[in-house]
Formats: structure tokens, C-alpha cells, sequence
């Protein structure tokens, strides 16, 4: 035997036989058993879930890492699905604007109208509506004639080509005269 | 070591039995902690989480047989956390008197065993620079005499890594014997 493994292995041989042994285990036992009644009979709901998830895992480190990793992901996850909402909402918020405009409107459809777009996050108040029953009806009644009138005149220049040129010929003015640049 | 009733009957809430295996496990807990660690009283504080989650999680226990090496894994996985949590504190530097005291021992001048506070000093001394996995196999291996294939159950390394860091560790502690006495 060389002298390095004879060092060694006395060394070894003392480790061995000096087993390290609790000091007042008495003390210790007492105290175990208060720490198991104090916090000990059952584990807080987040530890135990963890525990049932990744209580196959029993590096520390590792558990520790894929609880993170799982946590990182589920944040992510929620996230998205709220990039989601959002998007959903904007289509929404879009289908509301070029509805049917045309279409006569009805007191319960401008309601549902309403309601979409206070869903849909646009400026209009939470709180109950400042106008009247009768003012609404009375509204719906003027945009309901308003688009009657609309359609009746959209028929008259159909049916007369020289008006229709001439309006045709005045908007592409107008149209000309607002893209001019500032000199 | 541990009756099939004294578990069962801790899975029902009876404390009373649960000293039993207390005293039962304790002791080797304790022992294994402490040599891993070489700090008696970071050892006892992990033997005592150790109990409350053996407390926590007895329903899990299928059978006595496993118990063992059950309690092993926690306590072992507890110290390889503390030892990786331990990394940044700077290494061990024996004083004049644990010189000495270690000199002494390899000289072969005393031939009783070392007490808690010298077993530590020693420990912290050969195996001081080891990473946290050659430490804890060459505890086990060479320190508790577990074969292999339980370490292997234990912690989770398979043989060959094992065996690698067993041969790193003891290279490392031939040098320091060599270097220094």
C-alpha cells in the first residue's frame, strides 16, 4: 500500500467511524413535533397542487425550474388569449361601424348597436343614457327618414343621366379642389 | 426499521407514533446530512424539514421497503440543494487548531472517534473544492458504504456518471492529502 492510499484511507476510516450524532435529541424530537403541529397537518393549497403536479421530480432545482417554466408559460398563455379578446373586440368594434347602413334601423337594433360598442370599449358613457325613450324614438324616426330621402334621391339622379354627369362632374371637382397642395 | 403499523397509523394523524420513527430515522438522517453538509446545524434544521415533509407526504407511501430509500432521496435532494445555494460562500480555511487536530489524525496519533465539530472541519476541509455532486456521491459511496445501485436510486445519477464523480473526488482528496501532510 502507497503511502497516498494508506493517508487516504485513514482518513476514510476516521470519517467512518465517527458517526455524527444529534445533540439533545430529546430537544429535537420535541421540537420536530411542534413545527409538524404548527405547520406541518397540511401543506397551503399552491404547494400542494405543485406537489401533485411535480411531485415526481425530486431534484430541487429542477422542480423548482419547471414549476417556473410552467408558470412563465401559463402567464404567456393568458397573455395571448387576451391579444385575442382584443382582436375579437376590434372586429366587433369594425363590424358596428360599416353595418348595414342602409338598412332601416329599429329602436332595438340601435340598442344592440349601443351596447356593442360600449362592449367594445368606445367612448360612450357606462352610466344610463341622458336622453329620453321619446327622444330615441324620435331620433330612430329622422334617421329613418333621412335614409328614405337618401334612397328616393339616389333614384331621381339613376333615372336622369345629365344630372347624374353633372353631380358625377361637381364631386370630381370637389374632390380635385380638396387634393390640392397648400402653395 | 420501521413497522408497517407505525406507518399506517401515522397516516392517520396519530403523533404519538410519529415520535417513533422520529427517533427511528433521525439518527442516519442526521449522520448523512451532516457529513454531506459538514455544518451541524444547517444538518439539523434540514433533518427536521426533512420529518414535516415525510409528515406531509406519508400517504404516498406504498410500502415499508421503500421508506428507506425514500427518506435518503429527501434528505440527500434537500443537502444537494443546500450545497448548490452554498456554492458562493467562500471555501473552507482550516485555523491553526483544525491544522493540527486533522494533522494529528492522519499521523495516526489518536485512534478515538472525532467529535461532531472536528468530523465537519474535516469534511469541509477534503472535500471543500468538490462541486456539490462529487460531494454528495463521495459521502455516500465512501463515507455511508452505499453500493452503486443505491446511490443510483437515491439520487437519480446513473452509474457511470456516479463512478465518474466518484474517481474526480477522490483524485481531488489523494491531492490534498498529498499536498498538505
Amino acid at each position: 500500500m502507497t503511502d497516498k492510499s494508506e493517508k487516504y484511507n485513514k482518513v476514510i476510516g476516521i470519517l467512518r467511524s465517527s458517526k455524527p450524532e444529534i445533540k439533545d435529541i430529546e430537544a429535537f424530537e420535541q421540537e420536530v413535533i411542534n413545527a409538524v403541529r404548527r405547520k406541518g397537518n397540511r401543506q397551503p393549497l399552491f404547494q400542494e397542487i405543485i406537489g401533485n403536479i411535480f411531485g415526481w421530480i425530486y431534484i430541487g432545482w429542477v422542480r423548482r425550474s419547471l414549476v417556473a417554466a410552467s408558470i412563465l408559460l401559463l402567464l404567456f398563455f393568458v397573455y395571448q388569449q387576451t391579444i385575442i379578446l382584443r382582436g375579437v373586440n376590434n372586429i366587433n368594434k369594425l363590424s358596428s361601424i360599416n353595418g348595414n347602413v342602409t338598412s332601416p334601423v329599429t329602436e332595438g337594433d340601435l340598442e344592440k348597436r349601443l351596447m356593442i360598442l360600449r362592449l367594445t370599449g368606445r367612448n360612450i358613457s357606462s352610466g344610463s343614457p341622458e336622453f329620453s325613450e321619446e327622444q330615441l324614438r324620435e331620433l330612430i324616426k329622422s334617421y329613418n327618414e333621412l335614409q328614405q330621402e337618401y334612397s328616393g334621391l339616389l333614384k331621381i339622379i339613376e333615372e336622369d343621366p345629365a344630372l347624374k354627369k353633372y353631380i358625377e362632374k361637381k364631386l370630381e371637382e370637389h374632390k380635385e379642389n380638396n387634393m390640392k397642395p397648400d402653395i | 426499521m420501521i413497522d408497517k403499523k407505525i406507518l399506517e397509523q401515522c397516516r392517520n394523524g396519530d403523533l404519538q407514533n410519529f415520535r417513533e420513527v422520529i427517533r427511528a430515522v433521525s439518527p442516519f438522517a442526521f449522520s448523512t446530512a451532516f457529513r454531506i453538509l459538514g455544518d451541524e446545524e444547517l444538518a439539523r434544521d434540514l433533518v427536521q424539514d426533512t420529518l414535516i415533509t415525510i409528515w406531509q407526504k406519508l400517504g404516498k407511501i406504498n410500502s415499508v421497503g421503500s421508506f428507506k430509500t425514500w427518506l435518503y432521496r429527501i434528505v440527500v435532494n434537500k443537502c444537494y440543494d443546500e450545497l448548490r445555494r452554498k456554492k458562493r460562500i467562500p471555501e473552507f480555511r482550516p485555523d491553526e487548531k483544525t491544522w493540527e487536530m486533522i494533522s494529528n489524525h492522519i499521523s495516526g496519533q489518536p485512534s478515538s472517534e472525532l467529535e461532531n465539530e472536528e468530523t465537519g472541519r474535516l469534511i469541509n476541509f477534503l472535500t471543500g473544492k468538490l462541486g456539490a455532486k462529487q460531494r454528495t456521491v463521495f459521502i455516500l459511496s465512501e463515507i455511508e458504504e452505499m453500493p452503486v445501485e443505491e446511490i443510483s436510486e437515491i439520487t437519480g445519477m446513473n452509474r457511470s456518471v456516479i463512478k465518474a464523480n466518484l474517481h474526480y473526488a477522490r483524485k481531488h482528496i489523494y491531492e490534498m492529502l498529498q499536498k498538505y501532510f
